[in-house]
């Protein structure tokens, strides 16, 4: 098992959020939400449509206010202030440029009024656009500009005002898939090189993985994990969060049988001892990342072998992957496993549905998780 | 870690912003309930409640009570009608105590008994005092007064409501008012089915004419059509006598005054709003069920009955319900051509304004108001309903040439369109003729409103001023409370009622609106939880400003609903950008929702000036002596029987509305032009 990484470990936190509850008439959207954010760090609030992920961000934006626990900013209590005292750059999922002016304008919207004089204003602006590499639409409206260009726009305009915290809500969404590949990175680069603290919400994973220092995976109102991307996807803390971010084949309920060994139906399989956190009785869930299961010739002197059949094969480019039915054991418990091979390994595969394939679940790759209770 | 998941919220420090909206919701609120809600209650209260009216002549005197009358007459006492019994200028029977300072005046009456849903009821006695020309009741001082039509809270029940529904003379119109209401919605629902798919679904030359044509109506008060019909069909008119004798073989009387001249009037005058209900209705059918169907082997009437009907059946019913309220609740037509049929609308005018029975005026008010209300109900779920038929994937209908189906429909639409101009501008002949019919020499005397009482042009000028002082305030009141109920985040259920206040109006006849304005802004005091308070806004009473706060709340729905819908084209999150960057809402509303919603903002401005130009209903009651109104007069000099000044003023209205119309839309194209540039891609 792997521990959910415990906030308060971080003492030098920007911001935090204890205990944060909140319902929307019957529906419990937060439940119990705590988590820290360390200065200059990017996460990202990752989750299923529902889950609470875009609440979370309101709260701490101050759009909405929580019926239970706090938001603390730089060591003050910021649960009761208003939004506008909070000082967060925002960026929306619809970017909501105004539409009747232009890109300049935009960026220069929250500049007024702060005591700035009109070069400083224009000065700040021109600094704006070349961050985000846009000087040339200055004059244009939004409707001018590309999706992209009018993403880029809304985030100028939102740390125009050298906010304290970022806050993205799907900012990407919007996108198509290859605008989208760019401004992963060039989101991730300007906020980099502004050292400024990030809190992005998403529900594509690869955008999360790729772009956050940290994960935060949120399921049904609560914190499922929070952790490195590289954690949350080789260890994730439960089968939710396993499923959820990458791909993952779960072979059912296990008996644990001794000190790094699981009985899955008929079959005994070797576990690394760690992921069994000590346990030597009990049931646990055993699942395998389709990437990581061995095939043919490189699982035939391995431990944990299985003969199986191919079902179908689905070519994905670089990689096959293989639909593999395992037949019934003495118990009669039969599985089905999805295997990634890549394309260049596949080529002395067979292929045809029907053939038969030895497939090896290395030890230390196999996750074990808590068995739901009853 | 400690767990306190059960913390108390924290309470929200409030920013400047939010409290500004907030103060704004809340006035708009208060806004709303002084216009509208109070207003309407009162009439309830009215109508359920005793009042006291008094008259005295040279030679006897009146005062009626709940129902009773006491008169002096010739010298004689009567409670009721009958006989009373005068003992040293004194009066106690049957529930009424008076004294007479002589043979033909009172010097005080109390009234403590009255019939309460036929029994006899006690109440609390109802005082008269009458000291020289100075009247008092209940111990109030109403002063010296022509007219002392005065409350008294005393509640009757629904003793008038059973008058009404036991007397033929009063019943009858509520019949009347309904069957020339079918009649009127069912012919204008097929001809304005047949106009707005010969325009949505065939391919008709012509199409931008025809649709300007059928609005057209819309620009006119509804007396308009009236006096077309009466230069048409009425006594004199050019049918009736058959071009004037001309052509004997074309004389043709159809007793035009009565139902029939309603009911054509009417049909007229609703078609432009079903009409336009129908070709949105129309426009919005999904091409692929059409394209399903044909594929399917369908023939054209069974495509026509399973996929046309279904598609619109909510905007049919919409438009029916629409067609069938403004029929119902009209009062314009019914006025020149109705004769001796009695209609509803025009008994409430006659209850007020000729026999000052306020009570009654009140009664018959909420008996108009009731179908009213449920057609309004009715309309808003059809409404709901059709708007959600149309899915972001559907495919607009594109009509193939069909040529015998084209050119019947091109017959059909021509037909109606020549209908409608002739209905417009027969009046509008006729206001140029000389003395019809003997005289048909053309000339502009009867534009000089001499000899001819209504006002003239300084009821025109007037009507100007107070069309343009609706159009501001309106559309100021409309727009920023769409802005409120849309854009704000703060006070969701105080959003909500605000919301549905919005939508009220829409099922307020003008009348109502007319008499519940008397009530509520013409009482002297407000009686709340036994405290005695002065009106403080009965310094409206009297004035131009309530003919705008009428407008405004008649035609308050149309505009509120189309700044929501504007309003709702733009981005959720401009309040909140703004907010997070600290700038305050009311900057933001200025720079960004205005200029954005402006096109809106003067279709709104529009539609207030050229309803408010022609509308009778509610400021027929309202009109202060001294400011007479053009479409009051337009009433008034068709009652002396001026029939073509009457008609040239309803031409003056019209086309002055044309002219606001098209001249703005023509001269605000530049400043559009300037403040949209941002549309262009």
């Amino acid at each position: 098992m792997v521990a959910v990484e415990s906030p308060r470990e971080r003492t030098d936190a920007f911001l935090e959020v204890r205990n944060v509850g909140k319902s929307f008439g019957a529906l419990q959207v937060l439940k119990d939400v705590s988590m820290s954010v360390a200065p200059g760090e990017f996460v990202c609030i990752l989750g299923p449509s529902g889950c609470g992920k875009t609440t979370l961000l309101r709260i701490i934006a101050g759009l909405e206010t929580q019926d239970a626990g706090q938001v603390v900013m730089a060591g003050q209590d910021i649960s009761a202030w208003p939004t506008s005292k909070r000082g967060c750059g925002i960026v929306f999922q619809s970017y909501a440029l105004f539409p009747n002016l232009t890109s300049a304008q935009n960026v220069a919207y929250g500049l007024h009024g702060r005591g700035k004089d009109k070069a400083a204003v224009q000065s700040r602006v021109k600094e704006m656009l070349a961050l985000v590499g846009l000087e040339s639409t200055a004059n244009k409206y939004p409707a001018q500009m590309s999706g992209g260009q009018q993403q880029r726009i809304a985030l100028a305009r939102a740390l125009a005002t050298e906010p304290k915290l970022l806050l993205l809500d799907e900012p990407l969404s919007a996108l198509d898939a290859r605008v989208r590949l760019r401004l992963r990175l060039e989101i991730r680069q300007v906020q980099q090189r502004l050292g400024i603290t990030t809190i992005m919400v998403t529900h594509d994973q690869d955008e999360a993985l790729t772009m956050a220092d940290r994960i935060v995976v949120m399921s049904e109102g609560r914190l499922a994990q929070y952790a490195t991307p590289r954690e949350v996807y080789g260890r994730p803390a439960d089968p939710f969060v396993a499923d959820f971010v990458g791909a993952m084949n779960f072979l059912g309920e296990a008996d644990v049988v001794g000190e790094g060994q699981v009985k899955l139906g008929a079959a005994t399989l070797d576990v690394d001892p760690e992921r069994l956190d000590g346990r030597a009785s009990g049931s646990v869930i055993v699942a395998i990342r389709p990437e990581d299961v061995r095939v043919g010739q490189d699982a035939a002197n391995d431990a944990n072998r299985l003969a199986t059949k191919i079902e179908y094969v689905e070519f994905r480019g670089p990689f096959f992957r293989y639909g593999l039915r395992v037949p019934p054991d003495a118990e009669g418990r039969e599985h089905f496993i999805e295997v990634d091979v890549a394309a260049k390994r596949a080529e002395a595969l067979p292929h045809e549905p029907g053939a038969d394939i030895e497939i090896s679940l290395p030890a230390h790759r196999l996750h074990c998780f808590d068995a739901p209770v009853g | 870690m400690t767990h306190s998941p059960n913390q108390a919220a924290p309470k929200r420090q409030p920013d400047a912003s939010a409290r500004i909206r907030k103060a704004l919701i809340v006035g708009f609120l208060a806004w709303m309930l002084l216009v509208v809600v109070l207003p309407v209650l009162k009439v309830v209260d009215r109508s359920l409640n005793a009042e006291v009216a008094a008259s005295i002549w040279d030679d006897g005197a009146e005062v009626r009570v709940g129902g009773r009358r006491v008169h002096l007459s010739d010298g004689e006492a009567f409670i009721d009608d009958e006989p009373a019994k005068v003992v040293d200028k004194h009066i106690d029977e049957r529930g009424v105590v008076a004294d007479l300072a002589d043979e033909t005046q009172f010097k005080y009456v109390a009234v403590s008994q009255v019939v309460i849903e036929r029994k006899e009821r006690k109440i609390k006695p109802i005082e008269v005092r009458i000291d020289g020309a100075d009247w008092y009741i209940d111990g109030v001082f109403i002063g010296p007064d022509d007219n002392p039509v005065r409350e008294a809270a005393r509640y009757i029940g629904l003793t008038r409501f059973k008058k009404y529904f036991s007397e033929s003379s009063l019943y009858s119109s509520l019949f009347n008012s309904a069957f020339i209401s079918v009649v009127a919605t069912a012919i204008a629902v097929l001809l304005a089915f047949a106009y707005a798919y010969g325009i949505t679904r065939t391919c008709i030359p012509g199409k931008g004419f025809f649709k300007t044509v059928a609005m057209l109506p819309l620009f006119a008060p509804t007396m308009l059509y009236g006096l077309s019909l009466v230069y048409l069909f009425g006594n004199k008119g050019l049918v009736t006598t058959g071009l004037f004798g001309k052509l004997p073989w074309l004389a043709w009387d159809i007793g035009l005054y009565g139902a029939k001249g309603i009911i054509i009037a009417e049909s007229v005058f609703i078609f432009p709003s079903m009409f336009l209900i129908l070709l949105v209705a129309l426009g919005s059918t999904d091409a692929r069920l059409y394209e399903a169907a044909e594929s399917l082997g369908a023939s054209k009437w069974r495509t026509f009955w399973t996929v046309t009907i279904p598609g619109v059946k909510f905007g049919l019913l919409s438009a029916l319900f629409a067609g069938f309220t403004l029929c119902f609740t009209d009062f314009g037509a019914p006025k020149v051509v109705g004769g001796q049929f009695n209609i509803l609308a025009v008994d409430i005018y006659k209850q007020v304004i000729g026999q000052q029975n306020f009570g009654m005026g009140a009664t018959v008010s909420i008996v108009l108001l009731v179908p009213a209300i449920a057609a309004f109900v009715v309309d808003r779920i059809a409404q709901r309903r059709q708007s959600s038929a149309m899915s972001a994937k559907s495919v607009p209908f594109t009509p193939k040439p069909k040529p015998a189906t084209d050119r019947a429909f091109l017959v059909v639409c021509g037909a109606i369109a020549a209908f409608i101009l002739i209905m417009l501008f027969a009046a509008g002949f006729g206001s140029l003729v000389k003395m019809w019919p003997y005289d048909l020499s053309l000339s502009l005397k009867h534009y000089t409103f001499k000899d001819t009482g209504g006002g003239g042009y300084a009821a025109f000028w007037n009507s100007i001023r107070m069309s343009f002082y609706s159009a501001i305030l309106g559309t100021a009141v409309a727009f920023a409370g769409a802005y409120l109920i849309e854009k704000s985040r703060e006070m969701r259920l105080p959003r909500q009622i605000a919301y549905f206040l919005s939508i009220l109006p829409l099922a307020l006849p003008g009348l109502v609106i007319g008499i519940a304005y008397i009530f509520f802004f013409n009482q002297p005091r407000f009686e709340i939880f036994g405290m005695s308070i002065p009106n403080p806004f009965v310094a409206l009473y009297g004035t131009m400003a309530i003919l705008v706060i009428a407008n405004v709340t008649h035609f308050f729905t149309v505009s509120f609903l189309t700044a929501t819908t504007a309003l709702r084209q733009l981005d959720g999150e401009f309040e909140t950008v703004s907010e997070s960057m600290g700038v305050p809402f009311y900057k933001t509303f200025a720079r960004v929702t205005v200029p954005v919603s402006l096109p809106a903002i003067i279709e709104i401005a529009l539609y207030f000036f050229v309803s408010s130009m022609a509308t009778i209903s509610a400021v027929i009651f309202l009109y202060p002596v001294d400011t007479p109104l053009a479409s009051v007069a337009v009433i008034n000099m068709d009652d002396a029987g001026d029939t073509a000044p009457a008609a040239a003023m309803c031409m003056l209205i019209v086309v002055t509305n044309l002219a606001v119309r098209f001249g703005f839309q023509f001269a605000s194209r530049g400043l559009i032009a300037r403040t949209q540039a941002w549309r262009q891609r």
